[in-house]
């Protein structure tokens, strides 16, 4: 186990490696380039500042592949550089932003595993009961309508029939708990239950398929109560599938929810990159990917550690 | 065999499949008026081909058909003069598991494959005995593994069941079985899917763990070499129904129904020339929801069906004493039965 994680990790060096180059190529891939943005800038200020001299001014007069070199060097020492367009040095921006973003997202994932995994259950002990019906029925809705289209409705109407809104000025969970819970607490529901629709679906579905096994009826045969067969025998292995169901939603909304973040002024990680891009900041969307992409990495290492937690099955070595 | 007292009598159950809309309902009749009684001790054997509605009667004498589309429609089951069918479930859960106990065909499906045998077998101790704590089931557990001659039953208790072989698998599933002394103790085909060799020892545990503890044994099965050897008593089913019961001798050497004949022919021999041929009874088991309910489910296939079979079911009759046989020609199978070596 010890030496299956080392080896994970080590094998993390060349897969970050490859990352790094593939982000690094796509940026400069995309047209337009920070230098005909700062240009633009100048201009729009009344100051006047050829294209050379920007070039040269944000480093970017030398060959792409030297360009490279010294990012990539910079990392090795922990250093991703500075942004294009703010004084900040990109880590500091990551490292303010990464934990607003964590926060939204473990929250979002909590309150997914919250709502999906009771009623998928629910539904799956009594298949085609109205209980069943209702939350079916639910799931599908919840799962067809776009993330924005709720997240709209739910920032007007309250608004509009109450007069409440959801703050949007951000204040630290360590400062203000309750103001920081009443900021996140309403995005972090949207994202659960549009998240949900389909979770509550996938889990119905294996518990279900799970409750047709022989070792079910083995259960029942024993003698055991229905909450008994359902937990111990039923969602037990049930959890299986659905740990890869939850396992790639985590790495989805750790990555950053780039819409809920814009809709509900969330200064994270996601907001950033979607600022970086436009602007063409190649050092700060480098690095937000790159951080987003340690991320993805770490929680399929720990799906696939839970794996081997619930089903005795599994062969890690 | 002294008969003994009846602990479970079985009376007309009707087992039926529904399936379709309501415009258009189909019943599929897998159990149609099926009795039988279990003696204390006994070895019974319930015989057939596969769909003829032998696992179905198990099925339902444990509560376990699986509601919809299985429902028993009809008939008592009584264990002890209680009837089964009508218990709650919280009363039908008390005696599942620990006075009438169940073991399955497939044991590397029938057993949870991510909790340890021993586990598994605790649990079963501990859902019927509230008082004992979990290290003492998990003692009886391992106490219990080594009464069905598993080896090391310490280490194999902390195994899963990916970890042992089939007939370990099996014997895993009969000590859990067994956990709670059960009364009764139903096989639904337990050696199909075992090795041949490894198929012998488990017969030989089963029964010899019936003679221990007195369990009675209903054995589920295609395979008549076994019921010859073992059984006190043969039912044969066919379409739902038993066509014919008895002793093995009964039916071994005198079968009457021709079902029963047919069956036993199929049986490949070794010691006869191969020009003897291979018998097999032509036609196939009939679709059950096709069945016209007053008749007998046999006649499609059967040499001596006369219009009298189509439109009225033979009843079960003694033709000698506890030798019961349901067939209108049962009288004219003689030629057949003089046939068999």
């Amino acid at each position: 186990m010890g030496k299956y994680v080392i080896k994970r990790v080590l094998l993390l060096i060349p897969t970050m490696l490859l990352v790094c180059v593939i982000v690094f190529a796509l940026m400069r891939m995309i047209p337009g380039s920070a230098v005909e943005q700062v240009v633009y800038n100048y201009k729009q200020n009344g100051m006047v500042i050829t294209y050379e001299e920007a070039e040269a001014k944000l480093g970017l007069d030398k060959p792409a592949v030297v360009q490279f070199f010294i990012w990539i060097g910079g990392l090795l020492r922990g250093d991703m550089g500075k942004c294009l367009f703010r004084g900040d040095t990109v880590w500091s921006v990551i490292s303010a932003q990464m934990p607003i973003t964590l926060e939204l997202g473990v929250m979002t994932l909590l309150l997914t595993i919250i709502i999906s995994i009771p009623l998928g259950l629910i539904c799956a002990a009594h298949p085609d009961s109205p209980a069943d019906i209702i939350i079916r029925t639910l799931a599908i809705v919840l799962a067809s309508v776009p993330v924005f289209w709720i997240g709209t409705m739910v920032l007007v109407y309250p608004a509009v029939w109450w007069g409440f809104s959801i703050p949007l000025t951000y204040v630290s969970i360590f400062d203000n708990f309750f103001a920081n819970m009443r900021m996140f607490l309403v995005p972090a529901i949207v994202g659960a239950i549009t998240g949900a629709g389909n979770n509550i679906r996938a889990v119905r579905t294996m518990t279900l398929e799970v409750m047709r096994q022989d070792y079910v009826r083995t259960a029942w045969a024993k003698g055991a109560k229905e909450s008994r067969v359902m937990y111990q025998h039923a969602f037990r292995n049930a959890l299986i599938p659905v740990i890869t169901l939850f396992g790639g939603a985590a790495a989805g909304i750790l990555g950053g929810n780039v819409v809920i973040e814009n809709m509900f002024n969330i200064p994270g990680i996601g907001q950033q990159l979607v600022t970086a891009l436009s602007n063409r900041d190649y050092p700060l969307a480098q690095g937000c990917t790159v951080i987003m992409a340690i991320f993805v990495m770490i929680v399929n290492l720990v799906v696939d550690l839970a794996y081997k937690w619930c089903d005795p099955r599994v062969n890690l070595e | 065999m002294v008969q003994s007292e009846v602990i479970l009598d079985v009376q007309h159950l009707q087992t039926y499949f529904l399936s379709g809309d309501k415009k258009n309902p189909t019943e599929m009749r897998a159990s149609d008026d099926f009795s039988y009684q279990v003696h204390k001790g006994e070895f019974v054997a319930i015989v057939g081909e596969s769909g003829s509605g032998k696992s179905v009667s198990a099925l339902s004498v444990m509560g376990l058909i699986p509601y919809p589309p299985g429902l028993v429609v009809g008939g008592k089951i009584l264990f002890h003069g209680k009837d089964l069918v009508q218990c709650s479930d919280a009363e039908i859960e008390s005696i599942r598991g620990s006075k009438i106990s169940m073991i399955f065909q497939e044991p590397s499906t029938a057993l949870n494959p991510v909790l340890t045998i021993g586990k598994q077998i605790a649990e079963t101790i501990r859902i019927h005995d509230k008082k004992i704590g979990k290290k003492e089931a998990m003692a009886k557990a391992v106490e219990l593994l080594a009464k069905v001659n598993i080896p090391n039953p310490e280490v194999r208790a902390k195994q899963y069941p990916f970890e042992l072989s089939g007939g370990m698998q099996q014997r895993a599933m009969i000590a859990m079985a067994m956990s709670c002394n059960p009364e009764i103790l139903i096989c639904d085909e337990p050696t199909t899917a075992l090795d041949v060799t490894v198929q012998a020892q488990v017969l030989e545990q089963l029964n010899s763990l019936r003679e221990e503890f007195g369990t009675a044994l209903v054995l589920i099965t295609h395979n008549l070499g076994v019921v010859a050897r073992y059984a006190d008593s043969v039912k044969v089913v066919y379409g739902g129904k038993i066509v014919e019961e008895g002793t093995p001798e009964h039916i071994f050497e005198n079968p009457h129904h021709p079902y029963t004949l047919g069956l036993i022919r199929a049986v490949p021999r070794l010691d006869l020339p191969r020009s003897y041929g291979l018998h097999t009874i032509p036609g196939e088991q009939p679709d059950m929801s096709k069945i016209i309910p007053n008749s007998c489910a046999f006649a499609v296939r059967c040499p001596y069906a006369t219009d009298e079979c189509r439109c009225q079911r033979p009843p079960l009759e003694e033709i000698e004493p506890g030798h019961f046989c349901a067939c209108f020609h049962k009288d004219e199978t003689d030629e057949e039965r003089s046939a068999l070596v």
